[in-house]
C-alpha cells in the first residue's frame, strides 16, 4: 500500500515543520531531507499494513486539521511556519487521546529516518563515520 | 543426521520440505533454545522451526529502522489495544528476543516460585532446587556477570551516583555479555557478538549435535498421530513476503511450543488444544514500563556504554524496578518533546541526556486472540492501581535523576510540563487521573496465555510442561507463567524450559 504523491508531499511538509533545516536556522538536517525521502521509500516497501495505514490517516488528519479544528481556510502546508508548529503543539496537547497521538506517530516515523542519518547523529554529538549510512539512505 | 540451518531462500522453488525427528521445537528464543540445548545434549534428534530470519552478526545493522525490519516482530509496531495503545515489543529472528534485548539476567524470585507452588500447581517437577541448578549451569554457559564499570558510560554511572546519593540500593546489571564493547547497540544486535544471544551459542551447539533449524518458516498448527501430538506443519516465506514451500515435520516423541506468550496461544487455538480450560489466550500479563529523559550539564553520551548496565530493585516489593535504557538516537529523539525550533534546541542537547525507566509488575490481565487478519489481537490495559505504581516509579526515577545532578527532566507525561526542574513539579503527577493514555509506555516482558495449573480446569499445562489435553504436546516458554515476576524474564524462561526438557529427556 503506497502513499500517493500528494500524501507524500503533505507528509514531507509536516516533517519539515517538525524539524526545520539549516536554511531556516533550524537543525543540521531538515525533516524533508532527501535521506528522509529515501526512508519513506523503504518504509512503504517494508512496513506492515497497519502502521502504514495509521501513517496515512495521520497525514490526512494533520494536513486537513487546520480546516476542521482551527476553522482556517488553509491546509497545514499553507500555514506560516510558526502557525504550523503552534498547530502541532496544540494537537499534541489535545484532550482527545487519538488526536494527540497523531503528531507522536508522525514524529516517531520522522525520527526513525532522520536520526539514522550520519549528519543528524553528528549534530547531536554522536561520533559516526560515513560508512555508517543506512542501506536505505544510500543513493540507488 | 547432520545438523544445519535452512533458510527460506534455500528452499525456494520447492513445493514441500519434510523432516522427521524425536522432538520438534517451535520457536528459537530463550525457551526453545534452552530446550534444544538440553534435548540435543541428551542425544535426542531435534528440529527447530523459527518464523523469523537468521541474522548473521555481519549483517546486524547500525540503524534502528533496519533492525526493526529484520529482527523485530511487526517491525516494532505491534500494539496491545485497551484504553490506549501499548507497544508490545518482541524479537522475531533466530534467537528470539535474545539478539535484540539488553541481555539482562535475573533469577526468578523465590517468593514468586513459592506462590506458584502454593496456588498454581507447580510441584517438584519444577522445584526451585531444579531451577537453581539450571540457573547455575546457564550462568556459566552464557558468561553471566555484573556489567563492569569500564562499560558503564555516563548513562549507567549517573544512575549509580543518584542511587548512592539517595541511599537506595543499586547494582550493575547482571548480563549475559562477554567483554562488552560499550556500543549501546543491544537493540540492533550486538555488532561485536559480545552479547551471548542464543543464536550464537545454544542454537549452533544444538546444530553441531545434529539439530536442524528451519528459519523463515511459520508453523501453522500441530498435527496429531494416534491421539498424540505428532508433528507440525508450516509454511516458508521469502524475504519479499512471498509464500514458499510447506514444511511438514513428524516428531516421534514430542512437540514443544516455545513461540512466546503471544504466538503460542494462537498455535494452540489453531490446533484445537486447550479449549477444555477456556484459558488459552487468557491471563496475559506483562511488565509495562515508561521512562524519562534527564538532562545534565555534563555530557552523558548515552551511545557510549552498556545499553542497560545499572538497575535497582530497591522498591521491588512495591511492584517496581528501575533500570537504565540506552536508547538508540532515533528512539531518543522521538521522545524529546516539542516541534520546530523548540525541538531543535532540545535535541541539540542530546549528548547531555540520560534515559532511565521503570517497569511495573502489573496486576492487570489481558487477552490474546486471533484477529480477523490472522495475526494476534492483544487486549491489555494497566489497572488504576498499576498506574499509581507507575506514577510513583516515575517520581522516584526523577528523584534519582535530580540526586545525580540533572538540570532538568523531560517526563513525557501528558498533562505535565515538557520539562521540569523540581521534585514538586514531578509530584504533580499524582494529581493526574489514573489513565494509561497519559503515559508513553511499552511492554516487553510478556507472560501467561497457556498457564500451568493443577488440572485441566485451572490451567492449560501441567508442571512438567505437557498439555492436559494432547499428550506429547509441551509448552516451554513464558506462556506457562501463572503470574509475572517483577524481574526481566529471559533467564527464568530458559530455566523453566531447561528443567522441563530434562524431564522430557528422562
Amino acid at each position: 500500500m503506497r502513499m500517493t504523491r500528494l500524501e507524500r508531499r503533505w507528509l514531507l511538509r509536516i516533517f519539515a515543520a517538525m524539524v526545520p533545516g539549516p536554511a531556516s536556522g533550524g537543525f543540521a538536517v531538515a525533516g524533508d531531507d532527501v535521506g528522509v525521502a529515501r526512508f519513506l521509500d523503504d518504509l512503504e516497501a517494508r512496513s506492515p499494513l497497519e502502521p502504514l495505514l495509521g501513517l496515512r490517516i495521520a497525514v490526512w488528519m494533520v494536513t486537513l486539521g487546520p480546516l476542521v479544528w482551527r476553522l482556517k481556510l488553509r491546509t497545514f502546508g499553507r500555514l506560516a511556519p510558526d502557525d504550523q508548529v503552534a498547530f502541532l503543539d496544540a494537537l499534541s496537547a489535545s484532550r482527545v487521546y487519538v488526536l494527540r497521538e497523531l503528531p507522536v506517530l508522525l514524529k516517531t516515523f520522522l525520527c526513525m529516518g532522520l536520526f539514522a542519518l550520519p549528519a543528524a547523529q553528528r549534530a547531536i554529538g554522536l561520533p559516526v563515520s560515513d560508512e555508517a549510512m543506512p542501506r536505505w539512505a544510500r543513493p540507488s | 543426521m547432520s545438523g544445519g540451518i535452512v533458510e527460506g531462500a534455500h528452499v525456494s522453488g520447492r513445493a514441500l520440505v519434510e523432516d522427521a525427528c524425536d522432538v520438534v521445537i517451535v520457536g528459537t528464543g530463550p525457551g526453545g533454545a534452552a530446550a534444544a540445548r538440553v534435548l540435543s545434549q541428551a542425544g535426542l534428534d531435534v528440529v527447530m522451526v523459527e518464523e523469523g530470519p537468521l541474522v548473521p552478526v555481519s549483517e546486524r545493522p547500525r540503524d534502528m529502522w533496519s533492525a526493526f525490519a529484520r529482527s523485530w516482530r511487526s517491525m516494532g509496531f505491534q500494539v496491545a489495544r485497551g484504553k490506549g495503545f501499548t507497544p508490545i515489543l518482541q524479537g522475531r529472528c533466530v534467537g528470539g528476543g535474545s539478539p535484540i534485548n539488553g541481555a539482562i539476567i535475573h533469577r526468578m524470585p523465590e517468593e514468586i516460585h513459592a506462590t506458584w507452588t502454593r496456588e498454581h500447581g507447580v510441584d517438584e517437577r519444577l522445584s526451585y532446587a531444579r531451577l537453581t541448578a539450571a540457573f547455575d549451569a546457564m550462568d556459566a554457559e552464557l558468561r553471566v556477570a555484573p556489567t563492569p564499570e569500564s562499560a558503564w558510560g555516563g548513562n549507567n554511572r549517573l544512575m549509580a551516583e543518584g542511587l548512592a546519593a539517595l541511599g537506595w540500593s543499586g547494582a550493575p546489571t547482571n548480563r549475559a555479555v562477554d567483554g562488552c564493547e560499550s556500543t549501546a547497540r543491544c537493540a540492533q544486535g550486538c555488532p561485536g557478538a559480545r552479547k551471548q544471544s542464543l543464536d550464537l551459542n545454544w542454537i549452533p551447539g544444538a546444530v553441531a549435535r545434529g539439530a536442524r533449524v528451519y528459519a523463515d518458516c511459520r508453523v501453522e498448527r500441530v498435527t496429531r498421530e494416534g491421539g498424540r501430538a505428532g508433528g507440525v506443519v508450516g509454511r516458508f516465506r521469502g524475504a519479499d513476503g512471498r509464500k514458499g514451500p510447506r514444511l511438514v515435520v513428524k516428531a516421534r516423541r514430542a512437540v514443544v511450543l516455545a513461540a512466546s506468550a503471544i504466538q503460542t496461544p494462537l498455535l494452540l487455538m489453531a490446533s484445537g488444544v486447550g479449549g477444555r480450560s477456556g484459558l488459552v489466550g487468557r491471563r496475559f500479563q506483562g511488565h509495562p514500563g515508561s521512562g524519562v529523559l534527564a538532562v545534565f550539564d555534563e555530557p552523558v553520551a548515552i551511545w557510549d556504554g552498556a545499553t542497560q548496565g545499572y538497575e535497582t530493585k530497591h522498591f521491588w516489593h512495591e511492584r517496581m524496578k528501575f533500570e537504565t535504557v540506552g536508547l538508540p538516537p532515533e528512539i531518543m529523539a522521538s521522545r524529546v518533546p516539542g516541534f520546530g525550533k523548540a525541538f531543535v534546541s532540545r535535541i541539540a542537547e542530546g549528548k547531555h541526556m540520560a534515559s532511565w525507566g521503570t517497569q511495573v509488575r502489573a496486576e492487570a490481565h489481558g487477552r490474546v486472540r486471533r484477529s480477523i487478519l490472522g495475526g494476534p489481537s492483544i487486549r491489555f490495559s494497566m489497572t488504576p492501581a498499576d498506574i499509581r505504581v507507575l506514577k510513583l516509579g516515575l517520581e522516584r526515577v526523577v528523584e534519582i535523576a535530580f540526586a545525580a545532578g540533572a538540570r532538568e527532566v523531560l517526563p513525557g507525561i501528558h498533562g505535565m510540563p515538557d520539562a521540569i526542574t523540581t521534585m514538586e513539579q514531578m509530584r504533580a503527577v499524582h494529581g493526574l487521573p489514573d489513565d494509561p493514555r497519559l503515559f508513553h509506555g511499552i511492554c516487553a516482558h510478556l507472560f501467561g496465555t497457556a498457564t500451568i495449573g493443577r488440572d485441566d480446569k485451572t490451567g492449560v499445562i501441567a508442571a512438567d510442561g505437557q498439555s492436559y489435553e494432547l499428550p506429547g504436546l509441551y509448552v516451554m516458554d513464558a506462556s506457562v507463567f501463572p503470574t509475572n515476576m517483577g524481574v526481566n524474564p529471559q533467564h527464568t524462561i530458559a530455566a523453566i524450559a531447561w528443567v522441563m526438557a530434562e524431564n522430557l529427556a528422562g
